[in-house]
Formats: C-alpha cells, sequence, structure tokens
C-alpha cells in the first residue's frame, strides 16, 4: 500500500481514484454476472438431461421389443 | 501580475478538485445504484436456479421410486389384464412382490403426492395437477402411467410392472 501523499489530494487523482473503483467494482459484477449466467446455462442443460432420461425410460418402459412374462 | 496568476491558478486548482468530486460523486452513486440493481438481480437468478435444480433433483428422484415400487408388481399368470384401478385422484395396483394382498398406492390431495407401497408412504409437495391411469397395450395392461404438472410443465412418466424378462423378440 502506498503512503497517502499530499499529490493524492491534488487535482486529477480523486478522480482517477473513482476510475480505479468503477473498474474494479464493473469487473466484480461482470464476473458475477458471467458466473450466474453460466449457473443457469448448467441449469438449463441438467434440466434437459432430467428430461431426456424419464423420456428414455418411457420409451424403454413401452417398448414392445422386450416382452414381460407373467409368472 | 505574478501574484494574481498564481491566485489564479491555485483558484483553478481548488475548482477542478471540487468538480472532480461532485464527478465522483456522481459517478459512485450511479454505480452504487447498479451494482445493488445487479446484486438484486443476481440473488433472484440465484433462489431460481437452487429451486429449478433441486426440482430437477426431485423429479429424478420420484421417477427412480415411482419406477421402482411399480417394478415391485408381478402379477400372476392368472391375474385379470385389468389390474389397475384408477378412482379419481386415487390409483391402486395389486400384486406387489407377488402378493395379491399387497398393492401400491397413489393419490394426488390438497397439493400433496402420496406414493406408497403401504409401508412406506413417500410424499411430494411440488406438483400442481397430478393425474394417473393404466399404461396398456390393447387390452393388456403392462404398466401405469402418472402425468405431473409443476410450474406449467408437463412431465409424463410411465413405468411398467416387474417380472421375468422373456428376452428380445425380433419382429419381421
Amino acid at each position: 500500500m502506498g503512503r497517502l501523499t499530499r499529490a493524492h489530494a491534488e487535482a486529477g487523482y480523486i478522480l482517477l481514484d473513482v476510475l480505479v473503483a468503477l473498474f474494479i467494482v464493473l469487473v466484480g459484477l461482470t464476473t458475477l454476472l458471467g458466473s450466474m449466467r453460466a449457473a443457469a446455462s448448467l441449469a438449463v442443460k441438467q434440466n434437459a438431461r432430467v428430461q431426456s432420461m424419464i423420456q428414455q425410460r418411457n420409451a424403454d418402459a413401452k417398448d414392445h421389443s422386450v416382452v414381460y412374462q407373467k409368472e | 501580475m505574478r501574484r494574481i496568476i498564481r491566485w489564479s491558478i491555485r483558484r483553478n486548482e481548488r475548482g477542478s478538485t471540487i468538480l472532480e468530486v461532485l464527478v465522483a460523486l456522481f459517478i459512485l452513486s450511479t454505480l452504487g445504484v447498479g451494482a445493488w440493481h445487479a446484486l438484486g438481480v443476481s440473488l433472484r437468478m440465484a433462489t431460481h436456479l437452487r429451486s429449478s435444480l433441486t426440482a430437477g433433483a426431485r423429479l429424478l428422484q420420484l421417477d427412480d421410486q415411482l419406477r421402482g415400487i411399480v417394478g415391485r408388481v408381478i402379477p400372476p399368470f392368472w391375474a385379470p389384464s385389468r389390474i389397475v384401478e384408477v378412482q379419481g385422484d386415487t390409483l391402486t395396483v395389486p400384486y406387489l412382490d407377488r402378493n395379491a394382498e399387497k398393492s401400491i398406492s397413489m393419490s394426488f390431495q390438497d397439493g400433496v403426492l402420496t406414493v406408497s407401497d403401504g409401508e412406506h408412504p413417500m410424499r411430494y409437495f411440488e406438483f400442481t395437477r397430478v393425474t394417473f391411469a393404466a399404461a396398456a397395450d390393447g387390452q393388456n395392461q403392462y404398466g401405469i402411467t402418472v402425468q405431473l404438472e409443476a410450474d406449467g410443465k408437463l412431465v409424463l412418466i410411465t413405468a411398467r410392472f416387474g417380472g421375468a424378462p422373456a428376452g428380445k423378440v425380433s419382429f419381421p
């Protein structure tokens, strides 16, 4: 961490500090929203996988090529 | 004259610093509002994602348990071809574990789906509408069909009775 010097209070530095803060916050928000988007994509894929698994099991249950004999 | 120029520069520096502070305050307030909004959206999305993933997992769990319990129904050869009884929101199938006196029962009442083998009832609360029917191939019932509705989505589960598979039959 640099020492707070008189130069920091001079013209131009406050705006620079705010711009640096703006950049950091924007990077953080972009990362957060990107993570959420990735998680949403993962959830959609997971739900589609569940649906396809159930449909495949339904098809197996209806499959006429496999005969279940009564006992 | 030199003194006036020096005073003017100092005055300009002070003025620009105040202007900078005002601009910085505006940027920070805009940033704060944006960040607050983005965090709210993220939290809502996280809640929605969590409920969506939980619903998928619960649906798969229900599918497993439904197929497992229906697979335990093994009708004997003398059993009638129609053994599934559907009365309103209730379904009953006998011959659980090859026993004519044991049966599986499913019901949907007050938003609760109950699946029971007579010993261990399982309850599911996610669904808004559940419809039971027999899965039949012509006159021969080979399982049950459960239609579930949750969040406007329809899911159909067809589960087959158990029994010894006789193997593949090749059709011409």
